[in-house]
This record gives structure tokens, C-alpha cells and sequence, in this order.
């Protein structure tokens, strides 16, 4: 009877988060109650199914947390955000974009997944971006008249396009375990000069479905703009002029807006193209640049650079405390036995390379909903990898189908941690439902981009087969 | 802060330390990037880097983010699925963070704290240093971050146990959303 | 708390935790045949469960999961634990030091083993070799390296003595994690990066981020990899099973040594066929600068300790006496097998 003691887990700490205690602390704790249950019927010699071992490599998970380098992009990347809110630059960023824009509706929000674009490009931590995209433009897009769940559900999928465009943790993750698995499927079909996928290669194949999937989001918040003006209101050039305090011609305003902004974005990403900086470091260069900005605008005194500080700290401490929470959960979720139900999943999967694509894929899509990308990526390419692959599978196009997959599931409540990173930083009048409302059309914009790419792999394989 | 004058003196003297530590964790944030880019200048620049530098942003990162975790819970900064939260009244949402913190926060970082002992002590007995030659010899001390941050979540879920009692019995009022606040702000 | 490791009676099911990607090839197919020769042998009384890198713990962290028995047993590569105990390093790879073969030799016969168990002795861990890389690639780069002033600050990711080693000759030595490597070659924020040997470059596509594979790899003539064990969970075997286990690891010392000759040379072929690799030997000077570097490095690193100092002794008599017999062995028949020296016949210069 507690074969199923993982999945119970999952259910309880929904019913736990619904009262309103912090996440972090819900899924801790919860956990290691279960955990404490586990032991404690096991000390009475009643098989729980559960292995206390996992429990104490918490604090190794949680010095990986500490020592993993890639993370630092986190508080430098909010850094960035709140420098750019607190000067105002952001705002005029965004406006000055509605305005280029003119007045096709939706602008703002085009503007908005265009910048999230961009930052995705840069970094592949979902926290930084989604955080940083949330500090930057959702009180632009409030106080612009835009719905509260069209807002924060272009902020959540824009944030999390760092998974898929590349460079991307997640790609480089799920490349090590693709290229093993792959060399292993060829080594099992008898061929001992196996053909190799690289991260190199899952980064091309990612470029044009990421792109894809931009075009979709902005053509999703123009048809709403069209459709609902009320969700998306044009901007009203007149009224915006006047508010930024400009008198000048509309091309001085543009220049003023736009230019100095773009600047510190092709900063950002130039250094990483530039090979002036790796991808974390980048995060610094434009951390950096945002200080430089605010200071040339003239809106950054000593008070305000402690608010920035703080502010810094309060959501970068959030972000890490999720982190660590959702460690503690993990292990308990496999001391009882929750990968090995994962493996059994695929059991008796079904002989033709159709049949088994979709159920690997509906099972990751629903793993999604409980466990995190790097979970997912470890317990479940490993096992169907060599499977589907000596099907005859593509190995990019299934790379890149995962990790379309996995992107979905920072989406998908109630573990969806986009969701949760931006609740942490989107102002108290913006209700929770409104972002579990927001994000529901964007699920269903990565689920068709998923079916396109089935019919049409060549989306992901054509461009680097160019190389 | 005259909020401090109408609560019990150990309720007080926790806030206080918090806030100072927190304030004090914060400027790292700004170290950290003004290092970070440094190193990209100079390596850039000057075909210099320098393993001790680069450590130096790991270890003010992992600083930040367990030593200020208190700090921000001070502030309610962390954050909660708010769908039923938000409805409640004061005294309501001060049970649930008196629970939450007794039955949530305490035993976690009771075992965060028990659990990493034995893993922070067997660094501190052979002072073990960096993995990277040439790195910052002091791992045993980043490791000790980890007990350090249970220590203080703990000191900081006692302040809050009292006052979240003090709300429900109706002896201090529910704090107001202080300046620093991000939500605030936004 | 019982033991969940005694599950019934006779049985014991064990985790192994591992510093590689699962089923990573080369090294990450180790544990996966241990596990499965030990279930084998044993009629599955000992059954192993192969964690990959971060699957339970991070991949950094398998000593110290194995010496608090979060793992009864892990495999890693000893330089790992230089934090611990700096001397490790003498048991995984040394500059200029003993290759596969010689390492393999002093560890069984020549009282290496012991040594090994000795500095590990303090942290409740067993230690098994558990295959070797044999000479690995001197690395990736971007830029041509003609003599030893183009070392001068060039931008190298290389861990290790290898990297202290490069400090000393002028280059910048970057850290970084493994996943930012590729982004960082491509885009020319390093130079240069070491990594392992053909079969594993090519797994990760180092030839799409840099055109110059550069040999030998003086830094690393072979790394070591470790077999390592929960002294108690080890005790608590029965006899067997000990034994069973030790012939296991030593198959696999064998089979992952075996598994990357084989694989590496048709590896080489496909990047330098296939992707038009430019493979070119490091040039005499700077193969000579780097090895008076690498024995002061050597040096300092034996006299760092008391137990350092020992393993050093043992080490460097042994690698002098194998050195002098090889020269008349295996060198002066490779020698004689290939009077044109190094060049490979697929060299395009
Ligand atoms: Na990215
Ligand atoms: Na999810």
C-alpha cells in the first residue's frame, strides 16, 4: 500500500500550499513530515517503502546549490531588473517600443515578449528571467490598462524561452544525456562508430522552434489585443508623451527611449556572442550597464541604490529558498520510491516508434505538473533515450521535443516555478488566479508547438543539418 | 520602527539583529557585480584571471542567499500561493503563519541544521580547502553557511511565532508593508 | 533506524553515486557493468544502483555521500578531492607522470593501493582503481600554439596541476562549469580547453567550438578512476561478497581502459576525416618548458605534507625504475614499430 506513497506526497503538499504558507517552506516541510512518517513506521518494523538513506544527502544538495557557478546569473540578472525599474528606464524602454509600434494594439505586450526574448537569449536560469521580466515590465503593462492574466502569463512563457533558446542549461543538461544514450543505442544496434549528437547541435535545433514559439506568443497577445481591446489597450501616443515629459519630436523620444536600453541589451548578449563573457558573466556586464544607465539618468541616489540592494536580496533569498525547498522534496519523493514509479511507467511501452513517442512525451508533459526539468532530465531521458532512439528516432528533433516538453512544465501549476518566481515579485493586487489563468493559453501554445514539430521535424533538424 | 516599543523585548532585539544582518548582507549583492564584471575586464582586457577572485563571487553569492533568507522572511518575502491567503483576515493569516512556522519552517531547519553537523564537521577537522588549485582554502567555512542559515531561519521563526501569538491575542496590530518591500515598490 | 540495506535476510541493495552523466560513455559505462557483473556473480545477493552525476547527489559531492554512507559506494577520479586531501591528486593523473599501464602496475604491485587506502583511511572510505582514460588530448584551441610565448595569456579552461602548470607558462586559467565550456569556446571567451580524449570530445562536440586538437596530453598521461567504499557498509558484507565486489571493480579497471582504446582511435578518425579537425602535436619547446614546470608543480605539491611527501617517494621511485625498464620495452618498440616518430597517418599537415 505504499507503493504510491510518492504520489500522496504530491497531494497533500497541494492541499499544504492552498493555506498560504510560503512554497519553499510548504514543500519542505511537508515533505519531511511524510519523511518522518516513513521512519517512523519503519522503526516500528511496518514496510513503508521508503529509504531514509535519500535523506541525508540533503546537505550535499544543498553545497551543490551553493557551489554551483551558474546560479550567481540569478542575483546579478534581478540586479539588472530592479536597476532598470527603480530609474525608470525600463519604463521608458517599453513605452518608446508601444510607440514604434504605433498604434497596432498589443504593442506593449509585443514589446515585452520581444525584450523576454532577448533576455532568454542570455541566460537559461528561469528564475533570473522570469523574476527580471517581472520587475521590468509588469507594472508597465498595469499601469498601461493591460489584464492582469494577459500580463503575467506573456511574462511567465517569455521568461521561461531561456530554456530553449540558446545557450541553455537545460540544453546542454539534456545534450549529456542524449549523446550517451544515443552512442548507446547505435552500440546496441551493433554499430561501434556510433554517429554523435552535441550540445552544439541541440543549440541549432533549438534556434528556429524557439523563434517559433516567440512568433506564436506574439501572435497569440495580438489576436487578444484585436479581439479583447480592453485586455490589451493601444497605446495613446498623445497621453504617453506627455506623461514621459517630452515635447520634442517622436523620434528624440524613441532615441531617448530606445536607444540606451538596446545598448545595454546587445551588452548583455553581445558579450556572450562577443566572447567577452560567458553567459553568467553577462549577467554582471548588464547588471553593470544598468547601474551606468541609472546613473546617466540621473535616478540613482544613495537611498535608492539601498533599496535596490534590498530588494535584490529579498528575491534572490525567494528564488534560493525555493531552490532548496524543492531539494528536501525531491529526496523524499525518490526515498519513497518515486523514480522507480517513474520507470515503471514505461514498462510496457508500446512497440511502434508512434505509439511510444507519444507516451514518452505525455508522461513528461505530465511529470512536468511534480517535478522539475533536471529531475526529468535525469530519471527519464536515461531510460527511454536508447529506446526511442534505436527506433530510429532523430536525436535533435527528440532533444529538442523534450525540451519544448520541459519548458511547458515551469508553466504547469501547481509546481510550475515560473508561476511561483513571479507571485514573488508581481504587486499584491495582481491575484494569484489571475497568473494560473494567464499561463493556461501559453501551455496551449507550447502543446501545438510540440505537435507542429511532430509533423514537421524538419523545423528542428533542417537548420543544423546547414553545418 | 517604533513598532519595536510595543512588543516584548526578545521579539525586538530578533528584529533588530535580522534587519541589521540583512541590510549589512545586501551590499555583497553589489561587491558581487562589481567583482563579477571586473573579472570579465581584466580577463578581457588584460588576458588576467584569478581562481581566487572568481571563488571570492561564489562564496559572497551562497553569503546572500542562505544568511539573508531570514531577512526577507522578516519581510514577508517569501513567497506564498495567496489564492485563499489574500481573502483572510489578519487574525486568520496570522494562524496560518503561526502553524506554518511550527509545523513547517521549525522542522525543516531543525533538520537542516541536524543533518549538515556531521558533513560540516568532518570539513572543519581537516580544514578542507579548495578544489581548484590555487583556490580560497576556507570550503570548511562556506560549508558552515549551511547550519548557519538553519540557526538563523530558526531565530527568525521564533520572532515570528511570537508575533503572529501577539496578532491573534490581539495585543499588536499585523504589520503594516514596510518601505523596502518589493511590493511595495512595484 | 534499521538499515534499509539489509532489506531480507542475505540481501543487500546498494546505491552507487557516480561524478559522470549516466551512462556517459568510457568512464559512466564502469558502474553500470560493475553493477551488473556484481548481480550476476553474486545471483543478485548484491544488487547496485548507478546514480548519475546530480541524480542524487552532485557529482562533487560522491566522497563525501560515500564516507557518511548516504552511498555505499561511488565512482569518481580521485583528483577530485584535492580539498581534502591534496596528495589525492598523486592517485588520479600527475604531469609528465606514469600513464595507464605504469599506474596500474604501481597501485597493485608496488604498494600504491595501500598508500591510496591509507589517505582515505581517515574518512571511513575504501578505495578500489576502477579504470583508467589512458593518455589523454593536450585539448581544444582556438588559437595556433608555435612556442611558448603564445601560451602567454591565452584563455584556458584546464583544471588540475595541468592548469597550474599552464598558469606557470603565462596563460589565464579560467573556471568553469561544464555546461558553460562549449558556449564559452564557440564564443572566444577562452581560448582553450582540456577535456578528455577523442571518444568523449566528439560526444561533445568540441570540433564544432574550436579547430585545433592538440597532443599529447602531458597533463594527464592517464587519469585514475576510483572505485570507492563505505568502510562500514563494506565490512558489513559477507566474505563473498567482498570478494565478488573486488573481482568486479577489477574487471571493470580493465573494461573502461579497454572500452576508450578501442573507441578512441576510430573517434579520431571521424573528427579528423569527417570534420576536419586540425590535429597537431604541442611544439618540443613548449613539451619541455611545461615539464620543468610540471616537476616544480610536483614537487611542491609532494611537501605539502607528511603523507603527501610519502606518496610522492613511493610514486616518483617507482615511475623512475618503470621509466628506465620501458624505455628499453615498450618506448623502444614503439619505436621500432613506427621509426617515423608520432605522426599519425592521419595528420593533415
Ligand atoms: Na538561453
Ligand atoms: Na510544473
Amino acid at each position: 500500500m505504499f507503493e504510491y506513497m510518492a504520489l500522496v506526497l504530491f497531494a497533500v503538499i497541494c492541499i499544504v500550499l492552498m493555506f498560504g504558507y510560503p512554497v519553499a517552506l510548504s514543500l519542505a516541510g511537508t515533505a519531511l513530515a511524510f519523511a518522518g512518517l516513513g521512519m517512523g513506521l519503519e522503526s516500528l518494523g511496518i514496510d513503508a517503502n521508503f529509504d531514509s538513506a535519500f535523506l541525508s544527502a540533503l546537505p550535499n544538495r544543498l553545497y551543490g546549490i551553493m557551489s554551483n557557478s551558474t546560479l550567481l546569473a540569478v542575483p546579478l540578472f534581478v540586479l539588472m531588473g530592479v536597476l532598470l525599474e527603480k530609474s525608470k528606464v525600463a519604463e521608458t524602454l517599453l513605452d518608446a517600443m508601444a510607440l514604434l509600434f504605433g498604434s497596432l494594439r498589443g504593442g506593449l505586450g509585443i514589446s515585452v515578449t520581444i525584450v523576454g526574448m532577448m533576455l532568454a537569449a542570455s541566460t537559461g536560469i528561469v528564475g533570473a528571467t522570469v523574476v527580471t521580466m517581472g520587475l521590468l515590465s509588469l507594472p508597465t503593462m498595469l499601469k498601461r490598462g493591460y489584464s492582469q492574466s494577459l500580463a503575467t502569463g506573456t511574462i511567465c512563457a517569455t521568461g521561461t524561452l531561456g530554456q530553449i533558446i540558446p545557450p541553455s542549461i537545460a540544453l546542454v543538461l539534456l545534450g549529456d544525456v542524449l549523446s550517451s544514450a544515443y552512442q548507446q543505442a547505435q552500440l546496441a544496434m551493433g554499430i561501434f562508430s556510433p554517429k554523435t549528437v552535441s550540445v552544439g547541435d541541440l543549440f541549432m535545433g533549438a534556434i528556429v522552434p524557439g523563434l517559433i514559439l516567440v512568433a506564436l506568443y506574439i501572435i497569440y497577445v495580438a489576436v487578444i489585443a484585436w479581439l479583447r481591446p480592453s485586455a490589451a489597450p493601444p497605446a495613446d501616443r498623445q497621453e504617453l508623451m506627455e506623461e514621459l515629459g517630452h515635447q520634442g519630436g517622436l523620434g528624440l523620444l524613441l532615441l531617448k527611449g530606445l536607444v540606451p536600453p538596446i545598448v545595454l541589451i546587445v551588452a548583455v548578449l553581445g558579450s556572450i556572442l562577443g566572447g567577452f563573457a560567458t553567459p553568467t558573466e553577462a549577467s554582471a556586464v548588464g547588471a553593470f550597464g544598468a547601474l551606468i544607465l541609472a546613473l546617466a539618468y540621473r535616478k540613482l541616489d544613495f537611498a535608492t541604490l539601498k533599496e535596490v540592494v534590498r530588494s535584490t536580496t529579498h528575491v534572490t533569498t525567494m528564488v534560493f529558498l525555493i531552490l532548496i525547498g524543492a531539494a528536501l522534496f525531491s529526496l523524499v519523493f525518490r526515498a519513497y520510491g518515486g523514480e522507480e514509479l517513474v520507470v515503471h511507467l514505461f514498462d510496457n511501452m508500446p512497440g511502434g516508434v508512434v505509439g511510444a513517442t507519444i507516451i514518452v512525451m505525455l508522461v513528461i508533459f505530465l511529470l512536468g505538473f511534480i517535478l522539475d526539468f533536471i529531475e526529468i532530465t535525469f530519471v527519464v531521458v536515461p531510460i527511454v533515450g536508447p529506446v526511442l532512439l534505436a527506433m530510429g528516432l532523430d536525436p535533435i528533433w527528440l532533444g529538442i521535443m523534450i525540451a519544448i516538453n520541459l519548458q511547458t512544465s515551469f508553466l504547469t501549476p501547481p509546481f510550475g516555478f515560473a508561476l511561483f518566481y513571479l507571485r514573488g515579485v508581481a504587486p499584491d493586487t495582481v491575484p494569484t488566479t489571475a497568473i494560473y489563468r494567464g499561463v493556461v493559453p501559453f501551455i496551449v501554445l507550447q502543446l501545438g508547438m510540440l505537435v507542429a514539430l511532430a509533423f514537421v521535424p524538419e523545423l528542428a533538424t533542417w537548420l543544423p543539418a546547414q553545418f | 520602527m517604533n513598532r519595536a516599543s510595543s512588543v516584548p523585548a526578545p521579539l525586538a532585539w530578533i528584529d533588530v539583529v535580522t534587519e541589521r544582518l540583512g541590510k549589512a548582507l545586501a551590499w555583497l549583492i553589489l561587491a558581487m557585480m562589481l567583482i563579477q564584471f571586473l573579472i570579465v575586464v581584466l580577463r578581457y582586457m588584460f588576458n588576467f584571471n584569478s581562481i581566487p577572485m572568481q571563488e571570492s563571487v561564489m562564496y559572497m553569492h551562497a553569503l546572500v542567499f542562505l544568511l539573508a533568507a531570514s531577512y526577507t522572511l522578516k519581510h514577508d518575502g517569501h513567497v506564498r500561493v495567496d489564492i485563499f491567503y489574500r481573502g483572510f483576515s489578519a487574525r486568520r493569516k496570522a494562524w496560518v503563519d503561526l502553524f506554518g512556522t511550527l509545523f513547517l519552517l521549525m522542522p525543516v531547519m531543525l533538520f537542516v541544521l541536524v543533518s549538515s553537523l556531521g558533513y560540516v564537521s568532518k570539513s572543519w577537522a581537516i580544514l578542507e580547502g579548495s578544489p581548484d588549485t590555487g583556490g580560497i582554502p576556507a570550503i570548511f567555512l562556506l560549508k558552515t553557511l549551511i547550519p548557519v542559515f538553519a540557526v538563523l531561519m530558526i531565530v527568525q521563526g521564533i520572532a515570528e511565532l511570537i508575533r503572529n501569538a501577539l496578532i491573534i491575542a490581539g495585543r499588536i496590530a499585523p504589520p503594516a508593508h514596510d518601505d523596502d518591500h518589493l511590493e511595495e515598490r512595484v | 533506524l534499521d538499515n534499509p540495506a539489509h532489506a531480507q535476510d542475505d540481501t543487500y541493495k546498494w546505491k552507487m553515486v557516480t561524478s559522470w552523466p549516466k551512462n556517459f560513455p568510457g568512464v559512466g559505462q564502469g558502474p553500470e557493468r560493475l553493477a551488473e557483473l556484481v548481480d550476476k556473480m553474486s545471483d543478485g545477493r548484491l544488487t547496485i544502483d548507478v546514480y548519475g552525476a546530480g541524480q542524487l547527489v552532485p557529482g562533487f559531492e560522491v566522497f563525501d555521500a560515500v564516507s557518511e554512507g548516504t552511498a555505499e559506494l561511488g565512482h569518481s577520479a580521485s583528483y577530485y578531492w584535492k580539498g581534502k586531501a591534496p596528495a589525492a591528486q598523486f592517485f588520479a593523473a600527475v604531469p609528465f607522470g606514469m600513464n595507464a599501464q605504469e599506474m596500474n602496475a604501481w597501485l597493485q604491485y608496488g604498494g600504491g593501493i595501500e598508500l591510496w587506502n591509507e589517505l582515505y583511511d581517515q574518512f571511513g572510505v575504501d578505495v578500489m582503481t576502477a579504470g583508467a582514460s589512458g593518455v589523454q588530448m593536450g585539448g581544444w584551441f582556438n588559437k595556433e600554439i608555435n612556442s611558448v610565448e603564445d601560451l602567454n595569456g591565452l584563455k584556458m579552461r584546464m583544471p588540475g596541476l595541468g592548469g597550474e602548470v599552464m598558469n606557470r607558462m603565462g596563460a589565464a586559467i579560467v573556471n568553469m562549469p561544464g555546461g558553460e565550456i562549449f558556449t564559452s569556446l564557440q564564443s572566444g571567451a577562452i581560448d582553450a580547453t582540456d577535456w578528455i580524449g577523442p571518444y568523449n570530445d566528439l560526444a561533445f562536440g568540441l570540433h564544432q567550438a574550436a579547430d585545433y586538437y592538440y597532443y599529447p596530453g602531458w597533463h594527464e598521461p592517464t587519469v585514475m578512476f576510483e572505485a570507492i567504499v563505505n568502510e562500514e557498509a563494506y565490512n558489513s558484507l559477507p566474505a563473498d561478497l567482498q570478494e565478488i565486489l573486488k573481482t568486479a571493480v577489477h574487471d571493470v579497471n580493465l573494461s573502461v581502459l579497454n572500452e576508450y582504446t578501442a573507441r578512441n582511435n576510430d573517434a579520431l578518425q571521424t573528427l579528423v576525416e569527417e570534420h576536419g579537425v586540425q590535429l597537431k602535436r604541442y611544439p618540443d619547446d613548449v613539451l619541455a618548458e611545461a615539464k620543468k614546470h610540471s616537476q616544480a608543480v610536483v614537487q611542491e605539491l609532494a611537501e605539502t605534507n607528511d603523507m603527501a611527501k610519502k606518496i610522492y617517494d613511493s610514486y616518483s621511485a617507482f615511475q623512475d625504475k618503470v621509466e628506465n625498464y620501458h624505455a628499453i620495452s615498450e618506448q623502444a618498440y614503439y619505436n621500432a614499430r613506427n621509426p617515423d616518430g608520432d605522426t599519425p597517418t592521419t595528420q593533415q599537415q
